[in-house]
């Protein structure tokens, strides 16, 4: 790659944790990580200053620079100076002001576009990247992170995709925490599952249990107390896990319908950070 | 959501608390709505050949001809004391007046019948009743306040246990096995328990050992007897049968149930305590109650 300005720092930066029973808090808020509305990115290109102020700006300092050089090129490496000084905003400035004077100007959309990424203002980076690939359809960088992007993009597309309660509600009837999972709230699921399984489970081994033991007091001739007791503890046992394993189910699908329409729960993903990329992992009720 | 909780709480609390328990259906069960009237309570004792045993008040009294010894069980279960000696070297029948208790010994040699009194712990017989029993081979005995009715295999003997000799009595009733005898103090007959190849039968006769007609007709082993008020109980290697001691009509059944110990599968000695039945398997005493 031509810049190095991905930098990835794959660290394990947070483990969020919620379990909770509650169904009305919004947990997903604090895992937002990019919201880049592509069908209103080209309306964002304009920065919060107008290009005329921009340019006007511009043209009203002094640029040190080669007088040979075009204005535009003076913009521009003053803009490339302010950059690799870390100063985004103003160098914002020249490269959008060499922009318009010259929008075909591929370095300079791409500097814009870099400017506002280093500015964390995704929508009017992915709109200037959008102007690169306009003129020039394989620049890498621009490739990258469009696709990048468009991950986002999908990822915040498809949560958003509206659902049905049923649909959550049939596939926890199937089987406790099967909706869960399908409302991507795999951890829930998973305990769901697997709490129903733990209780059913239990529930048929008691069963059997209590059937054997009641078998043998029906026909011992000895410590018939004992026999019978031994016989109802057994049933008993198996009542209770019966009645937990029910409550679970009742609850996975009561569950699976009130959240149906959940946003994707990731167990891990990528997020940006003072200008670094971390790994997040989060797990959420 | 706390509310949820509390529902769901309230919820399996009902259905716990509300839940039946299961059905007692079985007859051995004194809880059970088809309840036989008698169960298995427990055994008493451990021993190597159990030939007979009597009730003394609350105490058993037990004779075992292999260990040559004589038990004294209280009817709890408990050991209270055992002697071996006292003339006696393989005892085979034992039985009381009330007072004392008396055992026969069957052993050719010896041939003795002996009466001890319960209060005083000691090996030494309180007397040898009667003389001879060096001619008779007793197997079992029998005692009302005033004699002794002693069984050789086919015949019953009445001793004046007082005068201690043989008062003019001897049964004249055809018996072939003699395996029990008891003295019944309500109607003042001995009853003997008759075990032939061919006629296995409980005969009753009046105290001068005669024979009125009166008898229990049986197709299985009986090796013994126990008797409460009207009724005669019989085990047999079908259970233990109940009948009415005036008329030998069978009333139930029961110890012929399931599995464990409460099953009686072979004839065996018979007595009763209270409301209790006692049957003795040969190497214990298994308790029935209701």
């Amino acid at each position: 790659m031509g810049h190095i300005f991905f930098r990835v720092s794959l660290i394990v930066s947070s483990l969020f944790i919620f379990f909770s029973a509650s169904v009305a808090v919004d947990f997903n808020a604090q895992h937002r990580v990019i919201n880049v509305g592509a069908q209103d990115a080209p309306a964002r290109v304009s920065p919060t200053t107008t290009g005329q102020t921009v340019q006007a700006l511009a043209e009203s300092q002094t640029v040190p620079g080669d007088a040979a050089l075009s204005k535009a090129e003076q913009y521009y490496n003053y803009g490339e100076k302010l950059f690799n000084a870390g100063d985004y905003t103003n160098a914002l400035k020249y490269f959008y002001t060499v922009t318009k004077m010259d929008i075909k100007n591929i370095k300079a959309w791409k500097k814009t576009a870099f400017c506002y990424y280093k500015l964390q203002k995704h929508n009017y980076a992915y709109s200037a990247f959008k102007m690169v690939l306009k003129y020039d359809p394989a620049d890498k960088d621009s490739l990258e992170f469009m696709d990048y992007y468009k991950t986002i993009i999908d990822k915040n597309t498809k949560g958003k995709t509206k659902r049905e309660p049923f649909d959550s509600i049939w596939r926890s009837a199937v089987f406790p925490g099967f909706g869960q999972v399908y409302n991507n709230q795999t951890a829930k699921g998973i305990i769901f599952g697997s709490a129903f399984i733990a209780g059913a489970g239990l529930c048929v081994y008691y069963v059997s249990d209590e059937k054997v033991k009641y078998d043998k007091y029906k026909i011992t001739n000895e410590n018939q107390d004992i026999a019978y007791k031994q016989a109802q503890d057994s049933w008993t046992t198996a009542l209770v896990f019966g009645i937990l394993a029910g409550a679970v189910y009742a609850g996975s699908v009561a569950d699976a319908g009130v959240n149906y329409n959940c946003d994707e729960a990731q167990t891990a993903g990528l997020e940006i950070k003072d200008n670094a990329v971390y790994l997040a992992a989060s797990c959420r009720w | 959501m706390k509310k949820a909780y509390l529902a769901l709480i309230i919820t399996v609390a009902a259905a716990v608390s509300g839940c039946t328990p299961l059905d007692s259906v079985n007859p051995t069960d004194p809880k059970a709505g088809n309840y036989v009237g008698m169960h298995y309570m427990g055994s008493i004792g451990d021993f190597a050949l159990l030939e007979d045993f009597t009730v003394l008040g609350s105490d058993i009294w037990c004779a075992d001809s292999v260990n040559n010894r004589i038990y004294k069980y209280t009817i709890n279960g408990d050991l209270d004391f055992s002697f071996t000696g006292g003339g006696l070297t393989s005892p085979t029948g034992i039985g009381n007046d009330g007072t004392f208790f008396y055992a026969a010994d069957s052993d050719t040699i010896f041939r003795n019948l002996k009466r001890f009194d319960p209060a005083y712990v000691s090996n030494t017989a309180q007397a040898q009743l009667p003389n001879y029993s060096s001619i008779y081979s007793f197997v079992k005995c029998a005692a009302s306040t005033a004699y002794v009715f002693a069984a050789t295999t086919t015949a019953v003997y009445r001793f004046d246990s007082i005068a201690n000799s043989l008062t003019a009595a001897v049964s004249t009733y055809p018996f072939t096995n003699i395996t029990d005898v008891k003295y019944n103090s309500a109607l003042n007959e001995v009853v003997v328990a008759d075990d032939g190849a061919n006629n296995k039968r409980i005969v009753r006769l009046d105290a001068n050992l005669v024979y009125g007609g009166n008898k229990i007709d049986f197709i299985e082993d009986i090796y013994g007897f126990g008797i409460k008020g009207n009724y005669i109980f019989v085990p047999t290697a079908t259970g233990i049968h109940q009948l009415y001691y005036d008329t030998g009509v069978e009333i139930k059944k029961f110890a012929d149930y399931g599995e464990g110990s409460g099953k009686i599968i072979s004839a065996g000695t018979c007595d009763t305590y209270n409301d209790e039945v006692l049957v003795g398997t040969g190497s214990t005493i298994k308790c029935f109650g209701p």
